[in-house]
């Protein structure tokens, strides 16, 4: 029986609230875009294996929430991380660019300094042309040029699925340099193989900002959305609609019904993740065992952090889901933030 | 000369004389012996004999004690016979009562485990009316806190153990993953 090589990536997906980070992975995990905003309550875990001859690639995809209240800085989410998008919204790039640099790119340096960063403008569909001169300005004043950049939009698939691409081709060749050429051999040809890309299909997608400017960088936004936006049905232009108030009341019970299944329904799917991560262990070859079992014992940790979060906010929400006797009158009169 | 001749005509006279008189003291010791010999017979004799009988009344003596104590034995164990036959009756009775205080306890305490599991499921479903959810999650984050300890004693295990300890703790979260899908 051939055997063949098990490769786990963490890649942590991070960034402030609300800047597309889920939207990312439910696309690039084969999972629907939201149709209404909700944050992600700690941390979710999402899973993509690649096949390939002899080697199994597998991405487990920790997407971080970015609430300030459920502390996306906490360290334990940045320790053995192997490759990290650091995103931002291209709509709003100033806040949450200045936060990337000096909190999380930061803590990766420190508990993860081999990581592979790639920085993702996500939003680009919400990219006003007046906006460009500004975005620039910002883009350059920020240093972004140190890793990596992608722009991305979740809403339109643009680039989504080529940025995990890439990431992942970068952590191959990563790999690849790091000594294991021998046990890894031919795993990049392969990996493009599977794909069916070039080395170049997949670096197009990188923007240098160099070489680009006010005037050009709508080549890079503007052209793919309007040939992807398209909403062919009642519900697209419905979801639409609920896309650009991604306020929700708390007075609505249906929302909040809806935020608890979530929560739940996420809380559930991070068992099979667990039952993995320590059946894993067995297939670690001896000499990476004692590095393996600290790693694994962190993410456990960091698990059991999360699970505890979205306890205390399904607690939380419980508590704010309106008694039955008010129910006919639960329907948003009084607006508030989750 | 005659003297001499005198001397031992003397000489002569007393050595018959002596001769006689060693004849007549080797008759005296001979019968004396005789004597003696004679008496030690007869007293080993009679010593011989008191022996036998102060045995023979010995004997007697033991084996009239040793039919006393035969006697005493018998009527000991017939009566320790006796006894046993009647506690063992006794205890034949007690444990067919045992049985059936035990028959009847276990029915009973089947009974009221029942009624005690009716209860308690009755007032959990009421108090966690809605939040069942909430209660599972919460006894998994427990239990995941002891997986954890386990998992992180895992390098102190031998190899032989690893293995098993493994599948140990992912069965674990298995069984809640199955309990808790919702």
């Amino acid at each position: 029986m051939k055997s063949i090589n098990e490769i786990n990536l963490k890649l942590a997906v991070l960034g402030e609230g609300g800047v597309g980070k889920t939207s990312l992975v439910n696309l690039y995990s084969g999972k629907a875009f939201p149709t209404i905003y909700i944050p992600t309550i700690g941390s979710n875990i999402a899973r993509k294996e690649y096949k390939l001859e002899n080697e199994h690639i597998r991405i487990n995809i920790w997407d971080i929430g970015g609430q300030r209240s459920f502390n996306p800085l906490n360290p334990s989410f940045f320790a053995n991380i192997d490759a990290a998008f650091l995103v931002f919204d291209l709509s709003n790039p100033k806040e949450s660019t200045i936060e990337l640099q000096k909190a999380y790119l930061n803590h990766i340096k420190e508990k993860s300094p081999d990581c592979v960063v790639i920085y993702l403008g996500n939003k680009s569909d919400l990219v006003k042309p007046e906006s460009f001169g500004s975005l620039m300005n910002n883009l350059n004043q920020n240093h972004l040029d140190e890793n990596p950049l992608i722009f991305t939009s979740a809403k339109t698939q643009d680039n989504v699925v080529e940025a995990f691409e890439l990431m992942i081709y970068k952590f191959l060749k990563k790999l690849e340099s790091g000594g294991f050429t021998t046990q890894f051999k031919n795993i990049i040809p392969s990996f493009l193989n599977l794909l069916n890309k070039k080395e170049e299909d997949l670096t197009r997608v990188l923007i240098n900002l160099d070489s680009i400017d006010s005037s050009t960088i709508h080549m890079k936004i503007s052209p793919k959305i309007r040939k992807k936006v398209i909403y062919d049905s009642i519900e697209d232009i419905n979801n639409r609609i609920v896309l650009e108030t991604p306020v929700i009341s708390i007075n609505n019970k249906l929302h909040l019904e809806k935020i608890k299944t979530d929560v739940i329904k996420a809380f559930n799917e991070n068992f099979k993740f667990i039952k993995d991560l320590i059946l894993d262990i067995k297939r670690t070859p001896i000499d990476q065992l004692l590095k393996k079992i600290d790693a694994t014992s962190s993410d456990l940790e960091v698990l059991k952090d999360d699970f505890e979060i979205k306890l205390d906010t399904v607690l939380n929400l419980e508590s704010r889901l309106p008694s039955s006797e008010f129910e006919n009158d639960s329907n948003g009169k009084k607006g508030g933030e989750v | 000369m005659d003297q001499v001749n005198k001397l031992a005509g003397e000489n002569v006279e007393l050595k018959k004389k002596l001769e006689i008189d060693v004849k007549n003291l080797n008759e005296k010791l001979e019968y004396r012996a005789k004597k003696n010999e004679d008496e030690i017979t007869r007293e080993t004799l009679e010593i011989k004999k008191m022996l036998q009988t102060t045995q023979d009344r010995i004997e007697e003596t033991i084996n009239v004690q040793e039919e006393i104590i035969m006697d005493m034995i018998k009527k000991f164990n017939d009566e320790f016979y006796k006894h046993k036959s009647d506690v063992l009756q006794d205890l034949e009775s007690i444990k067919n009562q045992q049985d059936i205080l035990r028959i009847s306890y276990t029915v009973n305490e089947a009974k009221l485990l029942e009624m005690i599991k009716t209860v308690i499921t009755k007032e959990l479903s009421n108090n966690i009316k809605g939040q069942q959810s909430e209660t599972l999650m919460r006894i998994w984050i427990e239990e995941f806190k002891d997986i954890i300890k386990k998992f992180e004693k895992i390098k102190d295990l031998p190899p032989q153990d690893f293995n098993a300890r493994l599948d140990e703790l992912s069965s674990i979260v298995n069984s809640f993953k199955q309990k808790i899908q919702l």
